[in-house]
């Protein structure tokens, strides 16, 4: 007995923890980190899976990253729609303009929800970020479980908590979901691959620009409807659906969790709708579908526990949303819209102190 | 369960810590209840599928013991409507049902039965072959029953090779149980590279070529033909690496525990001749096909044109094993074809003449043969890959603009390197099942080292996560 037990202690189990520690050594440092993410491919070059885990790990590598000169930091998260909403360089040079040191993260990744603003609260232990600003969807309230995205964002505790375990995940989810979450090798193999394997055939390049956005031109595409309204069992159009009629949903609770974690750490957190164009709103997955108990259920749970939003509540940003050309697609903003937007956001922060200290 | 979910580790932990704890019956109990766990992590209602399917041949097995005659066969015939049955309802009831609705739509009847809807179980095609090969053996005479039911339930459902092969017989593994000993340090360390190699082919490989490969013919209208040949070739490499990796681990698994699995794949792409390639390619599968079906047909006994019927009889039943679908019907017909002719053209000039040519030449024929029947498997239905076929033959078709992605050289390199590592292994197949290349030859510390460093690269290297190809069998 003790035999067998030696063999598989020597030759299985203990090879498998020497192969996980290594990769912690090897990888989990700031310096490859940082290489990793300054060589990652674009967003268009890769599949989903990969795009997931290559944009939670260059938010990771931008946030492990000394805050220049001591300054504070502040950090939009939420879906692609911040990804390619935010202009960093647009908001952090209005604050230059007022002397402020404050730096910008985008830390937008895709088809985040607000369920799992919670399952990244590793990502907002730097002593530096002073402030998340929580840009949300029609859809970021919803329920379903996207199984793309559990190997790079997850957290088994607080998916416990916000009781999401039970509801959404399969067996074999929560196992995969906690090994990337232990396992650095696990969570970010899929972008270092990636990276070493554009390096090995001499295709690897510095990102051209640090954002998923193209900075360049971007064309104005007109919408014109679908025919057909998705089936209610379809991912996107139940979360729109529990998001607009759901009092308690998962993404619910996961904002409630979000700012219960932001307070203990002393983060600002402001929360607002990011802008989706009016002329989507009969798409197959909005259609016949009121958002104004979405924004009430919102502004219940943020009451006192947010800093203040009204320029970038809904009636504000309204016309961002009613203006088709700002956007590049049924989506996204592009790069005229962004700016615009950019500008609201960055001049409404800089009369919020409490993200500048 | 997959063995590449997290949970497996701990799964397969637990199965250690028993197989470590427990001697005799015992552990022949617990193996088998770890096995059914592995089973119901998939869907735990089919593990009274599995269940029932084994008390039935069991006890009908048990049965045949003293009887000739009509009773035996009678107990035959039992034990194969209902394997077949059970294959039929949860694997074809619903192609029949669509077939027969088209046929209706066509006579302006309109939808005439109502497709049931079955989930498939998982590997219901292996562990349905596998009891079929068990009763037939005993009905033949070829084997005595098992005793033990135990022993039985535990051949049906061993997990290191349930859900997607090899398909083990009977006469091999039963006797295997009274004897086995797991985790001796040999075959541990045998299996131990066994398991490595196979998780090198299915996540490093097959599962970075799967990005290439599936959105070529999910979409192949958006891409062009040299995409379709590129994803094609792929494709060729990923079913490979896929499946022998399986195979690879399941036989590295069953090593680790103190059996043997049957070789199932003999470097199947250096063949040269598509006889040699069956022999070669899931050989278990090839070898119960030619004892179970091939030869009772009467197999190459029977002049030339019986000989190419029966191949085309059983390579359609292959085809059709592997799904419920017209393409599947047709890559079996492919195969069917080109065996029948291979064994029609044996101690003709013709086949002379192949046989003298260039072996490199014979490789590549063979391998082509082979690469046009997968565009049949893989496509998603039969006009796609017909159509996908025709536009490489130079014909029109529905190829697109969309060139192959650049990214492609880094799966070409991938490429390069299962082809030398297909050569390089080619004469150690069997070896390391049996002792081992690296791990026996060196110190202690060099092993945990070695399997370490292994398993690091392993993961840090692997594709998006893919199912098996093969659980969809």
């Amino acid at each position: 007995m003790f035999g067998r037990a030696k063999v598989a202690g020597l030759y299985l189990f203990l090879p498998l923890v020497l192969a996980l520690m290594l990769g912690e050594v090897l990888l989990d440092n700031d310096r490859v980190m940082r290489i990793v993410a300054a060589y990652r491919p674009l967003a268009h070059e890769v599949t989903l899976p990969t795009n997931v885990v290559r944009q939670m790990q260059a938010v990771d590598a931008r946030l492990r990253e000394p805050a220049s000169n001591t300054a504070p930091r502040v950090a939009f998260i939420g879906s692609s729609s911040v990804v390619n909403g935010i202009d960093v360089d647009v908001i952090e040079s209005i604050w230059r303009a007022e002397g402020m040191k404050t730096e910008v993260v985008n830390a937008g990744m895709t088809g985040l929800v607000a369920y799992e603003l919670p399952l990244l609260k590793h990502l907002f232990g730097h002593e530096s970020l002073s402030c998340a600003v929580y840009l949300y969807n029609r859809f970021s309230f919803g329920d379903r479980f996207l199984g793309t995205v559990i190997g790079a964002r997850w957290n088994t505790v607080e998916m416990a908590r916000i009781g999401g375990l039970a509801r959404l995940a399969q067996p074999h989810h929560v196992s995969t979901g906690f090994t990337s979450e232990r396992f650095h090798v696990v969570r970010y193999g899929l972008i270092y691959r990636t990276v070493f394997a554009r390096a090995a055939l001499g295709v690897a390049r510095p990102v051209p620009y640090p954002y998923d956005f193209y900075p360049g031109s971007d064309v104005y595409l007109s919408y014109t409807g679908d025919p057909v309204q998705a089936s209610d069992t379809d991912w996107l159009r139940r979360a729109y659906v529990v998001s607009a009629q759901a009092g308690d949903s998962l993404g619910y609770r996961g904002l409630d969790r979000f700012l219960d974690i932001a307070a203990e750490r002393g983060i600002g957190v402001l929360v607002a709708p990011v802008p989706e164009p009016d002329l989507t709103r009969d798409n197959r997955y909005r259609r016949g579908l009121s958002f104004a108990q979405m924004d009430t259920r919102v502004a219940q749970i943020t009451e006192g526990r947010v800093l203040s939003d009204e320029s970038l509540a809904r009636a504000a940003i309204a016309p961002l949303e009613a203006n088709a050309r700002l956007f590049r697609d049924p989506t996204h903003l592009n790069r005229e819209g962004r700016s615009l937007y950019s500008v609201r956001l960055a001049e409404h922060l800089l009369r919020l102190p409490e993200c500048h200290s | 369960m997959s063995f590449l979910d997290a949970l497996f580790f701990p799964f397969l932990a637990m199965v250690l810590v028993a197989v470590v704890c427990v001697t005799g019956r015992a552990r022949v109990i617990a193996l088998t209840v770890f096995s059914y766990l592995f089973y119901a992590a998939a869907f735990p209602p089919y593990v009274f599928l599995l269940l029932g399917s084994s008390c039935l041949d069991y006890v009908l097995a048990r049965g045949m013991r003293g009887k000739r005659g009509w009773t035996r066969r009678s107990l035959l015939l039992i034990s194969l409507t209902s394997n077949l049955g059970l294959l039929a309802t949860f694997k074809y009831a619903d192609f029949l049902a669509t077939q027969i609705n088209t046929l209706g739509e066509a006579a302006g009847l309109g939808a005439l039965v109502q497709a049931p809807g079955f989930l498939l179980p998982v590997g219901i095609s292996f562990y349905t072959f596998q009891t079929l090969s068990y009763t037939i053996d005993v009905y033949r005479g070829q084997m005595r029953p098992a005793r033990d039911p135990w022993d039985f339930f535990l051949y049906v459902s061993f997990f290191p090779q349930l859900v997607a092969g090899p398909i083990i017989r009977a006469s091999h593994f039963l006797p295997q149980i009274k004897a086995h000993r797991p985790l001796v340090e040999a075959g541990t360390l045998a299996g131990i590279e066994l398991i490595l190699i196979g998780f090198f082919k299915k996540a490093v490989i097959a599962d970075n070529l799967a990005p290439f490969v599936d959105p070529v013919f999910n979409a192949p209208q958006a891409y062009s033909v040299g995409a379709y040949y590129l994803a094609t070739i792929f494709f060729s490499v990923q079913i490979y690496c896929d499946f022998s990796g399986y195979s690879d681990i399941a036989r590295g698994l069953a090593r680790v525990l103190g059996f043997h699995v049957p070789l199932n794949f003999r470097a199947p792409y250096l063949s040269g001749s598509i006889i040699t390639f069956w022999r070669r390619w899931h050989i278990s599968l090839s070898l119960w096909l030619r004892d179970y079906l091939y030869i009772p047909l009467g197999g190459n006994r029977r002049g030339r044109w019986r000989t190419l019927i029966n191949a085309l009889i059983t390579w359609i039943l292959g085809g059709l094993w592997h799904g419920a679908a017209w393409q599947f019907i047709v890559w079996g017909l492919w195969h069917g074809l080109l065996v029948g002719v291979a064994q029609t053209l044996r101690g003709t000039r013709t086949g002379g003449m192949y046989r003298r040519m260039f072996f490199p030449a014979q490789v590549l024929l063979t391998f082509v043969l082979v690469t046009i029947g997968w565009v049949f498997f893989r496509a998603p239905d039969l006009t796609t890959g017909v159509t996908m076929l025709g536009a490489m033959a130079g014909l029109p078709g529905i190829s697109g603009p969309q060139p192959a992605d650049p990214l492609a050289l880094y799966a070409l390199a991938l490429l390069g390197v299962v082809a030398m590592c297909h050569v390089a292994l080619y004469r150690q197949l069997d070896r390391i099942e049996a002792q081992g290349l690296v791990l026996q030859r060196v110190s202690v510390p060099a092993r945990i080292g070695l399997i370490s460093l292994s398993t690091f690269i392993i993961i840090l290297f692997s594709g998006p996560t893919q199912t098996f190809i093969y659980f969809q069998f």
